[in-house]
């Protein structure tokens, strides 16, 4: 109904059904305090505590997962719903006919996401074990919730776009795992290598891009007699052909176009346990924080489940049953991501443009086809035809590249069905080693380092993963998908690197690679350089530690790349040519601790001179942007650098090669040239931010996942990627948790950059930023008892049977 | 006096129907009141004006002040209206007019129907 031509601002700013409504008191409860619930078994209540987080006890497993899904979904609805559209390939549909949206759409279909959803629900639903429950109670809770919300109380982000929830089911939990699973393993350059070797060579290549370096400590301390003969002694090694030719001749320059939006690529994260022997209280302490991209509504919502046999605490992903990152009375766990690459192409030639078959060895092989239907808002829908073969769906077709038109298909772990919810289903009831190495039996991708500790004392770390068994450089480039059959052998689960209690003391992942090279089976990735070596320093000479130290650690700004790269630049320079104000800046930086605090000035020039070095000597490769500006390391399209510690490695041995040359001016540039030039950039850049601190240059910024500037936040704080407080412009520790085993009773203590609510509207929207950038934690209650919840610091709701 | 009574009628009802029905249906209740206790149009202009003014107004700012001002705030970036304050003037100037051009509809559907017999309500 339109009145005075003002239909869209009066359903939006009239105060009884409009935004106003989202105004919330911060004393209410976003629930009432009954509920009635035909679904429910048993009558089962939910506390919340002034942070708003429940602690539910059901007294049923169903109903617990149940009511996990109905407060979840009473938290954060949208959040919840996006981001499966988003992972689905829904978008157009909602926010309307624009271009953008709908090859964003076709790109997340093209991908497969839907075909590795599908597999994945299928094992889900289909291995006789405890998870289609699971998944099913929780699904029927979020739907118990959608169907009780009334209209005008729906979350804001519903009537700023105009629509309305859809039911919920299990296959959108399925997505959201897959959308995690695209997150964390997008870390793989087939393509870009490929390039890279046919305009450069091999040689080349293989000095530029070494897959890792063997002065970083892995993950797993190499075992006495070696990696091959451990292995053995455990089981039969399988298929161990070493060393073998590249599996795949490079084929002609592939692209030169638009890639597909690869995920960020600052994700990361650290974690570790330390031993009784280093810490005061003679027990185990163990911390992780996973580094994620900071949104609001917030990566993750804190949670406490509570049912016959089961008590544990920690964060959940809005959409999937179970703690994924926490701990209970006997056992505490925390991940970060393996780096591993999961994700293969395979150039595909089809025999005509029906598509209809493709060339395999000596003949040609059928694929099958699904039409995607994209409905676009406002408009008609848009069709797809995907084309699926062997490997895998066709993701770039006709791909316009030097040597014509290609088509690429991609293999990936995601695609393959699994059961990680299984894992943590057994995680969140694991009592020791034992049932944590069962629990980690179910889990598939994307590839993850659990470490772990129990209250008798035990720690272990396990990157826990389904891996293909690959030749020598399998996977590095683009492969012919004439000749190769899909992943068949895998990994061994008894030969996948896990340590246990070892003579360290500690275990501790930042990313880097798992194992040296004596490790048998062969893989590649994109691996971590910096944050491992501050942590396992620290960790190395650590004593009588307690909750603080890892705190402490936690949120340590060391400034490792700069402690490595900068006296080697610096000595580049001559100071005596410096003017004042260069020379003011260079002794600055020699003085400098290299410590990224929030205050340091120094911690800018360190970065724009970096920066600058780096844009200015891979200038090949980067599309250089303004000095000053954040994130230059823009790669042109289908290329990439090298990365900052292959440029330091460089540096340090002073290796000649043609890349030092600046493209961009005649002269033929030296290293002392590009140092020169970049320190007067930097001195330049920095003029324009003389008023301004690390922590204001950086400016982390926590977007709201529709970007909205009204609903995201910035925040001055230290840190900065490959750093331990790895606190960048767009990422940072999504989730920081301490664990302190004190005489066998678990206490935790935990922060993220956000809160509870998905609603702008609500105190409890952000309230927990503020202790997050100062390092602050809270007290994780995980306690049993009932009773204890009854004071007046927790709301109480009962949630009552309905016949 | 009759103003007096519009006036209360409209709020009244008002306040009835935002509880039960969509928010438009106040657009209904101004009508109704502009086609049977108005009897001017500058009263039809003031009081549907006044009425749904106060009604939207006073329910904006009590809800924003409960709430802190933080969700008004925060969509006054998202709106063209720098701040909270102005968010809630904006809102209750909208129910104004809403109000203001239903009540002068009612009352000069009114006027057609009565014509000749204006003071039929007298």
């Amino acid at each position: 109904m339109s009145i005075g031509g003002l239909p869209a601002l009066g359903s939006l700013l009239n105060p009884y059904t409009g935004f106003y409504n989202s105004a919330e008191n911060p004393s209410d409860l976003p629930l009432p305090n009954e509920v009635a619930l035909s679904e429910l078994k048993e009558e089962a209540n939910v506390y919340f505590d002034e942070r708003r987080i429940p602690h539910i006890f059901a007294k049923n497993e169903q109903d617990l997962y149940y009511l996990q899904g109905y407060v979840v979904a009473s938290l954060r609805l949208w959040q919840m719903e996006f981001q499966v559209l988003a992972a689905e390939g829904r978008v157009s549909e909602l926010l309307g006919n624009d271009e953008k949206y709908i090859n964003f759409d076709k790109q997340q279909r093209r991908l497969g996401m839907k075909y590795g959803a599908e597999n994945k629900l299928k094992q889900i639903t289909q291995e006789a074990d405890k998870s289609k429950d699971i998944i099913e109670a929780f699904s029927k809770g979020v739907n118990a919730y959608i169907h009780s919300v009334k209209d005008k109380d729906l979350p804001i982000e519903y009537k700023l776009i105009g629509y309305k929830p859809e039911e919920w089911n299990t296959y959108k939990t399925a997505l959201l795992l897959m959308n995690m699973s695209n997150v964390l393993t997008s870390t793989e350059y087939d393509i870009e290598n490929t390039n890279f070797v046919s305009e450069y060579g091999k040689e080349l290549f293989e000095q530029l891009y070494p897959s890792y370096d063997s002065t970083i400590v892995p993950i797993m301390e190499t075992p006495k007699e070696g990696w091959v003969n451990k292995l053995k002694e455990k089981d039969t090694l399988q298929q161990l052909n070493l060393p073998i030719a590249p599996a795949a001749a490079v084929s002609n320059q592939t692209s030169l176009n638009k890639l597909y939006d690869k995920p960020d690529v600052q994700i990361g994260s650290n974690n570790w346990a330390v031993s009784g022997k280093k810490t005061k209280s003679g027990y185990p302490l163990l911390a992780n924080d996973p580094h994620l991209r900071l949104t609001f509504p917030s990566v993750w919502v804190e949670m406490h489940l509570n049912s016959p046999g089961l008590n544990t605490y920690g964060v959940v992903f809005p959409g999937a049953p179970g703690i994924i990152i926490g701990f209970n009375d006997y056992i505490g766990w925390g991940v970060t991501n393996a780096g591993r690459d999961v994700k293969d192409w395979y150039e595909i030639e089809f025999k005509d443009n029906n598509k209809d078959f493709y060339k395999w060895e000596n003949g040609w092989r059928e694929t099958t086809k699904v039409v995607e239907e994209i409905k676009v808002k406002g408009a008609s829908s848009v069709f797809d035809t995907i084309v699926f073969t062997h490997l895998g769906p066709v993701t770039y077709e006709n791909f316009d590249t030097k040597s014509g038109k290609k088509n690429l298909a991609l293999q990936w772990m995601a695609h393959k069905s699994s059961n990680e919810l299984m894992a943590f289903y057994k995680l969140n009831r694991a009592t020791n080693f034992e049932d944590y190495l069962n629990a980690l039996r179910h889990y598939s991708c994307p590839a993850q380092n659990f470490i772990f500790a129990d209250v008798s004392g035990d720690i272990a770390i396990r990157q826990q993963g389904e891996f293909p068994v690959l030749e020598k450089e399998e996977g590095v480039f683009i492969q012919d998908g004439a000749t190769h059959e899909a992943w068949s052998k895998f990994i061994p689960f008894d030969e996948i690197p896990l340590m246990h209690n070892p003579t360290r003391d500690y275990v501790s992942s930042a990313n880097q690679q798992i194992a040296d090279t004596s490790y048998p089976y062969y893989y590649n990735g994109v691996f971590e350089y910096y944050r491992n070596r501050v942590i396992n320093s620290t960790l190395d000479t650590l004593q009588n530690a307690t909750v603080e130290s890892m705190k402490k650690l936690q949120f340590n700004n060391y400034n490792k790349m700069a402690e490595e790269c900068l006296p080697l630049l610096m000595g580049y320079i001559d100071e005596t040519q410096l003017n004042d104000e260069s020379k003011a800046i260079f002794n600055a930086l020699k003085k400098w601790d290299y410590y990224n605090e929030v205050d340091s000035k120094e911690a800018i020039y360190a970065q724009l001179f970096l920066e600058s070095y780096y844009t200015n000597l891979w200038d090949e490769f980067v599309e250089k942007e303004v000095i000053g500006g954040w994130d230059p390391y823009t790669w042109k399209d289908g290329w990439k650098a090298p990365n900052e510690f292959q440029t330091y490695v460089l540096l340090r041995d002073s290796i000649q090669h043609q890349f030092i040359d600046n493209k961009e001016t005649t002269k033929e540039e030296t290293t002392a040239d590009i140092v020169l030039m970049s320190f007067d950039e930097m001195v330049k850049g920095s003029e324009k931010l003389a008023d301004e601190t690390w922590g204001e240059y950086k400016n982390t910024y926590i977007e709201h996942l529709a970007m909205l500037p009204a609903f995201s936040e910035h925040v001055i704080t230290g840190g900065n990627y490959k750093i331990v407080n790895a606190t960048g412009k767009f990422h940072g520790p999504s989730w920081r948790m301490i664990l302190d085993f004190d005489k066998g009773k678990i206490k935790g203590y935990g922060v993220y950059p956000g809160g509870q609510s998905g609603n702008p509207g609500s105190k409890y929207y952000d309230n927990m930023v503020e202790e997050w950038k100062n390092g602050n934690y809270h007290d994780l209650i995980n306690s049993q008892d009932e009773s204890f919840y009854s004071s007046d610091n927790y709301l109480k709701v009962t949630f009552k049977t309905k016949n | 006096m009759k103003e007096i009574i519009a006036f209360i009628i409209l709020i009244v009802l008002g306040i009835i129907a935002h509880l039960f029905l969509p928010w438009w249906s106040v657009a209904i209740v101004a009508f109704l009141v502009g086609l049977g206790f108005i009897e001017s149009t500058s009263r039809a202009l003031l009081i549907g004006f006044l009425g749904v003014f106060i009604l939207w107004g006073a329910k904006a700012l009590i809800s924003s002040y409960q709430n802190d001002f933080i969700l008004v705030n925060r969509m006054s970036e998202l709106l063209p209206f720098k701040n909270g304050i102005l968010t809630i003037l904006v809102t209750a100037i909208l129910g104004g007019i809403i109000g203001m051009l239903s009540t002068l509809s009612g009352y000069f559907l009114q006027t057609i129907g009565n014509s000749g017999k204006r003071k039929r309500f007298k």
